[in-house]
């Protein structure tokens, strides 16, 4: 390991460490634009300078271009480097704009930052200032070309990092600017980033433009829950809600970028319709009463007729606290459930997958960019797990091989080939794809549960087992329906999911349910059974957050705190436990107090609307129970009286992955049905916007989810006479529903792939995330 | 004893000689409010927000007097016209808390907000020295006749288009490689 | 106009076709060192010859085949940098405008030295007669079997694609020039890897200058010693083309010794200054070089003896200035050439040049300030640590401007106006 001394002091270093990284393990700051330590040093700004007194190469280098080397001696104080480095920010700063008081970057801008160090405060320069005309990129990312410093880190996150195109350079000498061709939206789902890694304010984020300053808001580490890969973020908050969200560096999990549904998507959290009182018969009331009232009646429903005609619905959207305590609250009463699964086979699927991990073959995402083959088997990362369609194209640029298994018209921005087949055929495709692997020594195999079923995601651990058995360091990585879905593995007891408790609703076993947090009413396949259902229970009670429909339907409503306001343990698809610390102290904002338009000129002891209960508090007060008084301590009862969450208690930094450790996941026996005659197999997807309940609400993201849209591949189209562009009806049980048609040459033949979409309301018959269209139930409504 | 007593009595006698004689010396005592001695321009008391030349609102919300006051009496929130301006929606000074230490005026990058000589915004309520926006805003450029920030930033706010602002060149052509 | 080697036999008004050049001995070097020789004959040859880059750089051509290792992998690449796009340098046109199958000759001797079969000749787009050119002899070339498959039976196949480039001057340099061809932005490369390691996509690519490229037929038939004792003295070697321009009564292209003195170029050969001109400085090779000042008019104008005196040849453009010419007007307009052709890259080239040459601008229009010299002084050798050499050679001009004519520079500060122009 090299050691080498920088400005006098001793360090060593692994072999390949940069000198400027070299450096800041030293505690020393070299300044710097172009360089990115996840994208990269390419030398372009020059701002790194630095004298190399003794070395292979002596004078002043550039520290971010060169190797430490043993025996190298650094200075960064050198008046000939200061003197260079003051001299680029200068010519850095020739064109710059007199923006700064009312540029967003304000206040965290690298470029501010480094001309203040470098003693700078009067522009001598007496020529004028080049300036550009900006583009629109879309709802998300504002442009103000002035501002660049020409660091190049846009383009190379963009084009070389994500693999997107549309955004690039153009243009010679002082001249070059960085936008697309035509103004337009961007494509790539993790555009967002730019805002993160621009040092100046050229991409500042549009949907919180002008909330606030750097220094004026609450930052804290947070977690998204977007979907299962649980990236890191910080979360920005002022005034009681949040203002925006970035990226947070984790080592292990998600590096530093996070995707735009996971950025934008917290606007949930603060909308002005929000449960926050409860709700008995459509009647505003205290949050107490609803509370109080809840456990009386389903005290009286249990004296009644039994523990058994009470259900208790969670899903994976809730944290480890919240599902804990319905687990216990499930135990003390008698009630049947929890269950965190709306439907039998994608619910087998998560559950299965979640038990397959183990400490040996779960990779992480970070550890999935050292691959060198990749087997994709019914996932769809870009939609579903976005990031993690960034860790493969690292992998891929590496030099991995990836392959992907799929029925959908899978559009991902890296090389990879891809083998259609419909989804049940997958578990062949499977079996003859292993060879492919064979070769490699570190194969990762990715399985997806939306579109899978049990049986597959047994296939894929059991050829990882199989891989790592030949001597290969083989892993894998399973996408799970929502954040928190491995802790409902974790913690399910009761192998049944939703759909069961609504049948024993039907059959008149179950007569009360409360529903926490759960997305029933948007996830659940049959809409007519899950309304007469409802129709038939004698009391509905809802706890939530969002108001679903479910929530305004639900005889007792009682409102819960988000994420930002409790925090919560949420455990991702490798089974890693992370915490997230509440980002504000919860209460009605700002806005809504003072009637969206300022705080309001009183003076009070109490913050409006601070008295909601989290969740879990909710659940120990239906079983009658007082709640853990604190964060800790509910951590400490959590780990006492579940066995699988001990391991709790060696949390750090990185959270903890914990393990199902041979449980058996529900109803493994689930296995998709067989596709009758005559149809079309309809496969309804994860979009990457739109088709996540709790960003749905967030109005710069709807704007993205386009029309919705069915897929078609050529073959079955051209039979049907259908061309790209035509508005077709497919027609269900109970009715037809329209789409926009796209024709794909890369998807299974007999399928129909259509994207989630919040316009798309609709009453398909019983199933999964698969129906069966009948082929002259296709209708061509009109012409392109 | 006798010069001890002479010493006593001299001591009270100039006392007295001193205070008589200014019994009949005219005090310069100022009676407020009958008087009000004006005060330099540059003393600082109640806080103003001006306007630039052509009569528009100078602040730009950008936060940096609420981010350099010692005691944190100053708040507000940005917003952005139709145009592309940006503006304060609402601002609020509680006088209870303000020292008059005038920081606020220094770190203002527009000329916007400035202290005044005028210190009779007191009132008894201390809700009542929580000042808004239009109690704070003038018709006038203050201390400043000048300054127009507008001007000379790059953004475009209907003022002047890209390329239009002080020491501007004209805005890239970025279809074309000629030079 | 001189000649002596590349220029000889030259016709005024068109090229040495394929059936004179064959006759006057043409591929005959080619024939019997692809039929009887080995490649690594050609590359010992040329390091023994000394023969050096001619585009600027100066590199030994030699050594350069000598890093394209036995190993290294196909296909490979001889690249002909006809880009010449450097203020100044005309010669390479001139080369081809006389005999294009010199240069086919030397490219298919310097593939079959790295084992390339692929040959490139990047050529501005200026020069679309050239181009056409190249095109027709590389087609007859073919046509005769000296271009293809199997060439002379030989088994070694080489062939030859005439690119136009884009059109500006950053693809000259040589890693820019790989980046352009590969459909990329012509941003230079930092080597390590060199090009003859990893050079066009990543495979070993040999670029070389038109001119280095005529004299290999020439150096591989008369041997090194006879190109060696073609040179003015003992440290250089082989015959340079000048390209003189500027002041002197005859500008032109002169084939001369390598190492002839500046004054002998200009007096004996280019006619002398022009009019009553009065030396004053040149700029050796080519806008990119420092100015020479008249205590250098007798140096013998070859690489080592420049190197020496800390001048660079380049590409021996020699733009030569009399007395009655201002070199501050001359630096701005070479500043503003170099701003503008900067690839925008890096901050020192694409934001300091423009302000060297802002500064030079105020200085001739009589706004200039006693301020600016340092500041011009201070920034032209920040110019150095750029990325590549454009920057610095663009600074080289200033650099040189304030060393030795610093005294014209403050004339024109405390008379408020350029000295040279007619009083307004």
């Amino acid at each position: 390991m090299p050691k080498l001394i920088i400005d006098n002091l001793e360090i060593e270093v692994p072999e390949g460490t940069r000198v400027i990284e070299a450096a800041e393990k030293l505690g020393i700051y070299i300044p710097r634009f172009c360089f990115h330590h996840a994208l990269g040093a390419v030398g372009a700004c020059r701002v790194c300078a630095v004298k190399v007194l003794e070395g292979a190469v002596e004078g002043v280098q550039m520290s971010c271009m060169i190797d430490a080397q043993d025996g190298m001696k650094v200075s960064t104080t050198d008046p000939e480097a200061a003197d260079f480095r003051r001299s680029v920010i200068e010519w850095l700063m020739l064109n710059h704009p007199h923006d700064c008081p009312v540029c967003d970057e304000g206040g965290h801008c690298l470029l501010q930052d480094l001309t203040v160090a470098g003693g700078h405060s009067i522009r001598r320069y007496e020529g004028g200032k080049r300036t550009y005309t900006d583009q629109y990129l879309g709802p998300l990312v504002q442009h103000e070309m002035n501002r660049c410093i020409q660091c190049y880190r846009c383009v190379r996150f963009y084009r070389e990092y994500s693999g997107y195109n549309d955004l690039g350079v153009t243009g010679i000498a002082g001249r070059v600017y960085f936008g697309r061709l035509r103004e337009g939206v961007l494509e790539s789902p993790f555009a967002g980033n730019l805002i993160d890694i621009c040092p100046t304010g050229v991409f500042t984020d549009k949907p919180s433009r002008y909330t606030g300053r750097r220094w004026d808001f609450e930052r804290t580490p947070g977690v998204c829950i977007h979907c299962s890969l649980g990236c890191r973020t910080t979360v920005s908050a002022r005034y009681r809600q949040v203002g925006r969200m970035e990226g947070r560096f984790s080592q292990r999990v998600n590096g530093d970028f996070i995707c735009d549904r996971g950025r934008y998507g917290f606007y949930y959290a603060d909308r002005p319709g929000r449960p926050r009182s409860g709700r008995i018969s459509g009647q505003t009331v205290s949050v107490d009463q609803a509370v109080y009232e809840a456990r009386d009646r389903l005290q009286r429903i249990t004296e009644e007729h039994g523990p058994q005609a009470v259900g208790v619905i969670g899903s994976g959207r809730s944290s480890l606290q919240t599902q804990s305590a319905m687990v216990h609250l499930c135990r003390t009463t008698g009630w049947q459930g929890p269950v965190f699964r709306n439907t039998r086979i994608t619910g087998a699927a998560a559950d299965t997958a979640a038990c397959a991990l183990n400490p040996e073959n779960a990779v992480s995402m970070r550890e999935l960019e050292t691959a060198d083959a990749i087997l994709a088997v019914g996932a769809d990362p870009v939609n579903e797990a976005p990031v993690l369609a960034l860790a493969m194209r690292q992998a891929q640029r590496a030099g991995a091989q990836i392959t992907a298994i799929d029925p959908r018209p899978l559009e991902w921005p890296f090389d990879f080939e891809h083998l259609a087949c419909r989804a049940e055929e997958i578990g062949e495709a499977l079996a003859s794809a292993a060879e492919r692997l064979s070769d490699s020594r570190r194969p990762v195999v990715i399985c997806g549960t939306e579109i899978t079923d049990a049986g597959i995601v047994l296939q894929a651990a059991d050829l990882v087992a199989g891989l790592r058995g030949s001597g290969k360091t083989a892993g894998l990585f399973c996408t799970l329906p929502q954040a928190n879905s491995f802790g409902a593995a974790l913690l399910d007891e009761c192998n049944a999911c939703a759909a069961d408790l609504a049948a024993r609703v039907e059959a008149g076993q179950i007569r009360a349910l409360a529903v926490i947090e759960s997305d029933l009413w948007h996830d659940f396949p049959d809409r007519p059974q899950l309304e007469k259902a409802l129709e038939k229970l004698d009391l509905l009670v809802s706890v939530d957050f969002l108001d679903t429909p479910l929530f305004e339907k639900a005889d007792i409503g009682i409102p819960s705190l988000t994420v930002f306001e409790a925090g919560g343990i949420y455990v991702n698809q490798e089974g890693r436990a992370q915490q997230v610390r509440p980002a504000h102290t919860g209460g009605l904002p700002i806005t809504v107090t003072g009637a969206g338009d300022h705080p309001p000129r009183t003076f009070a002891p109490n913050v409006p609307g601070r008295d909601m209960p989290a969740a879990w508090v909710t659940a120990f007060c239906l079983a009658g129970q007082a709640p853990p008084e604190t964060d800790a301590q509910m951590t400490a009862w959590m780990r006492y009286n579940f066995a699988v969450l001990s391991d709790l208690a060696r949390m750090d930094a990185d959270g903890v992955r914990l393990f199902a450790g041979g449980k058996t996941p529900i109803a493994h026996e689930a296995t998709m049905p067989e596709k009758p005659e005559q149809c079309l197999e309809l496969l309804l997807a994860a979009a990457v916007f739109g088709g996540e309940p709790m960003s749905d609400y967030s109005q710069c993201l709807r704007e993205l989810a386009g029309l919705p849209a069915v897929w078609m591949d050529r073959a079955d189209a051209d039979r049907h006479g259908i061309a790209a562009g035509d508005r077709v009806g497919l027609g269900f049980e109970n009715g037809e529903v329209s789409f926009v048609v796209r024709i794909s040459d890369h998807m299974a033949p007999g399928v129909l792939v259509v994207y989630r979409h919040p316009d798309i309301d609709w009453q398909p018959r019983a199933g999964d995330t698969r129906y069966n269209i009948r082929e002259d139930r296709i209708r061509r409504i009109e012409k392109a | 004893m006798i010069r001890a007593g002479i010493d006593i009595i001299a001591s009270i006698a100039a006392g007295f000689y001193t205070t008589g004689r200014h019994l009949f010396v005219r005090p310069f005592t100022e009676s407020y409010p009958e008087y009000k001695r004006p005060l330099p321009a540059r003393s600082r008391a109640r806080i103003i927000l001006t306007r630039d030349p052509e009569g528009r609102e100078r602040c730009v919300a950008c936060y940096l007097c609420s981010g350099v006051c010692p005691v944190n009496c100053i708040s507000m929130q940005a917003a952005e016209d139709s145009r592309g301006r940006r503006y304060a929606a609402w601002f609020r000074i509680n006088f209870g808390r303000c020292i008059y230490c005038g920081l606020c005026e220094q770190a203002c990058p527009t000329s916007a907000i400035q202290l005044t000589p005028d210190f009779e915004h007191i009132r008894r309520d201390l809700l009542d020295m929580v000042f808004e926006k239009q109690d704070l805003l003038v018709d006038h450029c203050g201390k400043d006749p000048d300054y127009d920030f507008y001007q000379h930033a790059g953004v475009v706010t209907g003022l002047a288009g890209k390329g239009d602002h002080i020491s501007e060149n004209a805005p890239v052509n970025t279809r074309t490689n000629m030079p | 106009m001189e000649s002596r080697v590349l220029l000889k036999n030259r016709k005024p008004d068109r090229i040495l076709d394929l059936a004179e050049y064959r006759a006057s001995g043409g591929y005959s070097a080619a024939a019997e060192m692809l039929q009887t020789g080995r490649p690594a004959d050609v590359q010992e040859a040329l390091e023994a010859a000394g023969l050096l880059g001619r585009g600027g750089a100066a590199f030994s051509m030699g050594v350069k085949l000598s890093t394209v290792a036995e190993y290294a992998p196909f296909p490979r690449y001889m690249v002909c940098n006809a880009d010449e796009m450097e203020p100044g340098t005309f010669k390479d046109r001139v080369l081809i405008h006389t005999s294009p199958h010199l240069l086919i000759e030397g490219m298919l001797l310097a593939a079959f030295s790295a084992r390339a079969e692929h040959g490139i000749i990047f050529i501005r787009p200026e020069y679309e007669n050239a181009a056409r050119i190249l095109e027709r002899e590389v087609a007859l070339a073919r046509e005769q079997g000296l271009l293809g498959k199997n060439i002379f039976n030989s088994g070694f196949d080489f062939d030859i694609v005439v690119h136009r480039s884009g059109g500006r001057y950053i693809c000259g340099e040589g890693t820019a020039l790989l980046n352009a061809l590969e459909g990329k932005r012509p941003n230079p490369r930092k080597p390590p890897p060199y090009p003859t390691v990893k050079g066009l996509w990543q495979l070993p690519t040999v670029v070389q200058n038109v001119e280095t490229l005529c004299f290999v037929p020439h150096v591989v038939q008369n041997g090194a010693e006879w190109f060696r004792n073609l040179a003015a003295g003992p440290d250089e070697a082989g015959t340079k083309i000048y390209s003189v321009s500027g002041r002197v009564r005859r500008p032109g292209c002169y084939e001369l010794p390598m190492g002839t003195a500046l004054s002998e170029i200009i007096e004996t050969h280019a006619g002398g200054m022009a009019g009553n001109g009065r030396f004053k400085a040149c700029l050796p090779g080519g806008a990119s070089t420092r100015y020479m000042p008249e205590s250098m008019y007798h140096r013998e104008m070859g690489y080592q003896s420049l190197s020496d005196a800390g001048f660079r040849l380049g590409t021996a453009a020699v733009m030569v200035f009399d007395h009655s010419a201002c070199l501050v007007g001359a630096t701005v307009n070479l500043l503003a050439f170099f701003a503008r052709e900067s690839c925008g890259w890096c901050t020192p080239c694409r934001d300091g040049l423009p302000y060297l040459h802002d500064l030079l601008r105020r200085i001739e229009n009589g706004q200039g300030r006693a301020e600016f010299v340092p500041m011009l002084r201070e920034m032209a050798g920040q110019m150095g640590l750029a990325y590549c050499a454009f920057a610095p050679g663009a600074a080289a001009p200033v650099e040189s401007l304030i060393t030795y004519f610093e005294d014209e520079v403050r004339e024109h500060i405390k008379a408020g106006r350029c000295p040279f122009r007619e009083a307004e």
